[in-house]
């Protein structure tokens, strides 16, 4: 703790050397509690009378239990992506900054809960490949194909998939190919087009209109008030949506869990990225999550700071090739999902080969 | 030195027990010369049974960082095994895969051939379905070669009566022994048993252990392109000769731990289980078992599996003390998160002491140590006590497969042994376990089937 305790310190005399005020966040806290007020306003998003400000998308499980989420509409506009030179704790990989238009899309208010993510792996988990060669496993998977709703799921996970949390804790330990494939069921589940927010999509709506350092201001002292990280966790995730929200309505943009976006990672990633809606490098080996999660200091917990899978994420798999589908033991990583409005905006499968 | 009585033990007990088995490996290890302890040694590896955790652990070893190791033999019965594990590793690691042609064995006196290609002091891992544990496990003392070798090692009685001569064999001959149950190299528990011993929790007087999750295990019929034995081989979990089932493989670690932070292995099991979901699955498995294991002191651990989608799932043990209780595993095996506190309710309030985070791996942390205690000439044997820990775990399996209590005694003496002629068998064998006129394997009918699990 004691070295936390200096770290914070020493961060917080840095920032004040740049003169940075640090009771922005009080007005920030304000824009907030304006939003929430506006976006209360329900109902599925309406195209002649332009996207409702926000929505509840609610699930019918196969077992007939419903499940609920709060979609909030992200505002299309430009944003500084990156963190400039000399922002404490910042890694190469943030620059340059650049200019960065992003489309309109919704953001789920929250992260995708345990409750959610069990719903989907309880309809989609594969049986077990050996049965794949009999007799009735040809019939299910017939069964399957002739079911619109069906998709393709994830095998069984080794263990337990909440690994001890509830069920309103957010889902952890997935692979980004077992996040994409949970949209993908979600998409044809609802009819709506659900996907990974992209990497620039994340960090604008993580900013929220805000050009500072965690989006409600720059002073890391009010990050336990938006946020679970390593000082204020108690070495867990936490319940989604129990801290305050952004100024755009969005829980937990930083901590609890990592987030998964939809791009490969690379450190070049901002060198020669695309002006609107950038998706991120067409090929790579690991994928971007982004605002930290309940074991990051305060460095990790800044709106532009970027981490990619590592190899350790494998580590509690012990077998080879590892699972496709699960990252066992890990979690601190987890996702939640977007939604486009433009047709022509990015998809779950663009891009990534 | 084998034998469990029901005597009472003290942690007095527990700790000079420990201090002589100790004791005896140190002698040993004074009496025999020193085989592999240079530093500039290359130290050769082969791998036989080459499924997804032969290849993990022979990537973990490929990952020990005090001095050259590299793979040189593969073997499996199957080619797209061998073939798959050739890929995988050589991508991986290829400045220590040193795996030509000709040293892709495959059948099953594959091991033979693998461990030819390695010299006393270099390490075979043993990782195909626990049935064969025994017998390669005789032709690596033979050949004076180290062994890593998977959970379980023996699965039931019988394979636990050859497996502990063999043990002492292995102790005799200086070999450097390790058994994948990782948790035990866990830097936190190590940590935790540290506490309890010294009292931190009080005595303790209860353990729980959960493995709940969804359906595992099952198996549908052979298919028409295989034969019987190849298709048992594949499925291990399935048949209880290949592995003990699914209570042996998925269980082992937890009855294990518990045990070890008990200071004691349990004398005698009472369990309950059964088969509802199976469906037209031909395994020989049940879909729960409830287990209270007793300790020589009379206190229980109390476990429980079950493989049901849709239900409360865990994965998780427990300690219960005198003065407080403890978190041995928080969900699954790795990171542990163990912690100690005050009183039974586990609350943030009456929090002790928590394992600092992040944790290394156990998969990797038991590779380091057993590479280490090779290359420094340490005492590093696990051969009995994965064999015990095999043997307790079969006596909970069978206590819920016959519907009686089990002692160790019973377990151990048994009489049927799953698959007697295993270090016979070649492509051409008939399986150990036949199907009936119905196509269906025999399963366990408690209180039916006293005696015998089938």
């Amino acid at each position: 703790m004691l070295s936390w305790n200096r770290f914070a310190y020493s961060i917080k005399k840095a920032w004040g050397k740049q003169g940075l005020k640090v009771n922005r966040g009080v007005k920030h806290l304000a824009l907030a509690v304006l939003s929430l007020i506006a976006f209360q306003c329900r109902g599925a998003p309406d195209e002649a009378r332009g996207p409702a400000k926000s929505y509840t998308e609610t699930v019918t499980t196969k077992s007939g239990e419903k499940v609920s989420f709060k979609m909030v509409l992200v505002p299309g506009g430009t944003f500084l992506m990156g963190s400039p030179e000399g922002e404490p704790g910042r890694k190469d990989d943030e620059g340059p900054q650049h200019k960065v238009r992003i489309d309109q899309f919704y953001l789920c208010t929250t992260e995708t809960t345990i409750e959610l993510f069990l719903a989907y792996y309880h309809e989609t988990v594969s049986a077990k490949k050996d049965f794949t060669e009999t007799e009735q496993a040809k019939k299910e998977a017939e069964l399957v194909a002739n079911d619109v709703d069906a998709a393709t799921g994830p095998t069984p996970v080794y263990g337990d998939m909440t690994m001890g949390y509830g069920k309103t804790h957010p889902a952890i330990g997935m692979t980004w190919h077992n996040a994409m494939n949970f949209c993908e069921w979600l998409s044809k589940k609802t009819g709506r087009k659900y996907r990974l927010p992209t990497e620039a999509e994340w960090e604008y709506a993580c900013r929220a209109g805000a050009t500072n350092v965690f989006g409600f201001g720059n002073d890391p002292n009010q990050l336990a008030e938006f946020a679970w990280y390593k000082t204020n966790s108690d070495g867990e995730t936490h319940e989604v949506g129990k801290k305050k929200t952004n100024a755009w309505g969005l829980y937990d943009m930083l901590g609890n869990v990592s987030e998964w976006v939809y791009d490969f990672y690379s450190p070049q990633a901002y060198k020669d990225a695309a002006n609107t809606n950038p998706r991120g490098p067409t090929t790579g080996k690991v994928h971007v999550a982004r605002g930290g999660d309940y074991t990051s200091p305060i460095e990790d917990m800044r709106c532009a700071a970027r981490t990619f899978e590592e190899e350790g994420w494998r580590s509690g798999d012990p077998q080879i090739p590892k699972s496709k589908w699960w990252l066992p033991g890990m979690d601190f990583i987890g996702f939640r999902a977007a939604m486009s409005i433009d047709p022509n905006a990015v998809k779950p499968n663009d891009g990534q080969k | 030195m084998n034998e469990i009585t029901r005597k009472k033990t003290s942690r007095r007990e527990f700790l000079k027990n420990t201090g002589r088995i100790a004791a005896t490996s140190a002698l040993a290890a004074a009496v025999v010369p020193r085989i592999y302890a240079a530093e500039n040694n290359t130290i050769k590896l082969a791998l036989v049974g080459c499924g997804g955790r032969g290849n993990g652990a022979a990537s973990n070893a490929l990952s020990v960082k005090n001095g050259p190791i590299k793979l040189v033999a593969l073997a499996d019965v199957f080619e797209n095994r061998v073939a798959s594990s050739y890929k995988g590793l050589k991508d991986k690691h290829a400045a220590q895969f040193d795996v030509s042609e000709d040293r892709k064995f495959v059948g099953f006196d594959g091991y033979r051939k693998a461990m030819d290609c390695l010299n006393a002091g270099d390490v075979v891992i043993l990782a195909t379905p626990p049935a064969f544990r025994w017998v390669h496990f005789t032709y690596a003392i033979e050949k004076g070669i180290n062994v890593f070798m998977e959970k379980p090692i023996t699965v039931d009685g019988p394979s636990t009566r050859k497996f502990l001569k063999l043990a002492e064999e292995s102790v005799k001959k200086d070999l450097k022994v390790g058994v994948g149950l990782m948790v035990r190299h866990c830097r936190g528990r190590q940590q935790l048993l540290d506490r309890i011993k010294s009292g931190e929790i009080g005595d303790i007087v209860m353990l729980r252990g959960y493995r709940m999750g969804g359906q595992a295990a099952t198996t549908g019929p052979k298919p028409d392109n295989m034969s019987e034995l190849l298709y048992q081989v594949q499925r291990f979990h399935s048949f209880l000769w290949a592995s003990g089932g699914m209570y042996s493989d998925y269980y082992i670690h937890q009855i294990d731990e518990c045990s070890w932070m008990k200071g004691a292995w349990p004398i005698e099991a009472h369990a309950t289980g059964g088969r509802h979901y199976r469906g037209n699955n031909v395994d020989q498995n049940f879909d729960n078992y409830s287990v209270e294991y007793t300790y020589p002191d009379g206190t229980k651990l109390l476990y429980y599996g079950r493989n049901m989608s849709g239900c409360y799932s865990a994965f998780s043990s427990y300690a219960h003390g005198t003065k407080g209780s403890a978190v041995i595993t928080t969900s699954s095996h790795t990171p542990g998160k163990v912690r100690t506190y005050k009183g039974h309710n586990m609350e943030k309030a009456d929090l002790i002491w928590a394992f600092p985070q992040p944790e290394q791996s156990p998969y990797q942390l038991e590779w380091d140590d057993l590479i280490d205690a090779i290359r420094q000439n340490k005492p590093y044997n696990e051969a009995e006590r994965g064999a015990i820990a095999s043997l307790v775990s079969s006596m909970g399996r069978m206590a819920a497969h016959t519907g009686q209590i089990i002692t160790y005694d019973q377990v151990l003496n048994c009489e049927q042994e799953f698959a007697p002629d295993v270090d016979k068998l070649t492509m051409s064998s008939p399986a150990p376990l036949q199907a009936g006129p119905d196509g269906k394997y025999p399963v366990p009918q408690p209180g039916i089937l006293k005696q015998r699990e089938y």
